[in-house]
């Protein structure tokens, strides 16, 4: 399962600060959060073994302006959208960003130390279907 | 030369179809309404688990949206209601992270139900026909 995961946060571009899972306390603006979930089985057979999984990361992406968050979740989604990844041990279907109707949000509980600004951040989210390849 | 055709089973089947159109739409919402009550139901459970975000369990809740043809339900904390603002960092976490939520969960769970019921129905408008 990490293999599917680090595989689709490898996918982000290496123009962008990427942070896995948490952010340092003082971060510096703008860069992506990357989280994963631990992957859901999406089919099984009738005798219940798992035929296809779904691995999922969000992409949490933050910055000081609305230009700068729409900029950076253009270049992650088209990084990652219809992308193919090959994990060892899996065989995949193409990386899909699923809508999740979310609305560039300001947080107002964090401020920049620098800016004096809140940040913005927009929440991308992304799927793969793969199945382990046979052994 | 005249040419002439029986349309009497044409026009009882046309006549049928009408009348199907009519009540289908009645029997899909009504799946799917339950479909919804079992969806927002499950989102409840889910978010009374959650010791900060259980306060919000009472906003959660389900809108009906018809257009000529169609019937729609929408699921989810309503931000009208008390604690219903907090819906968006449950799910969606914030700039540091979070959303613990899991929104498509009960909706991947309660789906192939619905469907399954969907597919029932037209046996059902057989004997309309």
């Amino acid at each position: 399962m990490k293999a599917l995961t680090d595989a689709l946060a490898a996918l982000l571009p290496s123009t962008v600060t990427v942070h896995r899972g948490t952010v340092p306390s003082l971060p510096t603006f703008p860069y992506v959060l990357v989280m994963a979930k631990v992957p859901d089985a999406l089919e099984r057979s009738q005798a219940r073994r798992k035929l296809l999984t779904g691995a999922r990361v969000r992409c949490t992406v933050v910055g000081l302006s609305m230009d700068s968050v729409l900029i950076i979740s253009e270049r992650v989604v088209k990084a990652m959208d219809g992308a193919r990844i090959d994990p060892p041990g899996w065989v995949t279907g193409s990386v899909e960003n699923v809508p999740n109707s979310q609305w560039i949000t300001e947080d107002t509980d964090v401020t920049d130390m620098t800016s004096k600004k809140h940040p913005l951040y927009a929440v991308l989210d992304f799927i793969v279907t793969a199945s382990q390849s046979p052994a | 030369m005249t040419f002439e055709m029986d349309m009497s089973e044409v026009t009882a089947v046309a006549n049928g179809l009408g009348k199907i159109s009519a009540r289908a739409l009645d029997d899909v919402d009504a799946v799917l309404k339950k479909g919804a009550q079992k969806i927002k139901d499950g989102m409840v459970a889910d978010v009374k688990e959650s010791s900060h975000f259980k306060g919000m369990a009472r906003a959660i809740s389900y809108d009906s949206h018809y257009l000529p043809g169609r019937a729609q339900y929408e699921i989810g904390p309503d931000k009208d209601r008390k604690g219903g603002a907090l819906g968006n960092i449950y799910y969606f976490g914030t700039s540091r992270g979070g959303g613990s939520g899991d929104i498509d969960k009960q909706l991947n769970l309660e789906a192939p139900r619905t469907l399954e019921f969907l597919a029932l129905l037209p046996a059902k408008w057989e004997g309309l026909l």
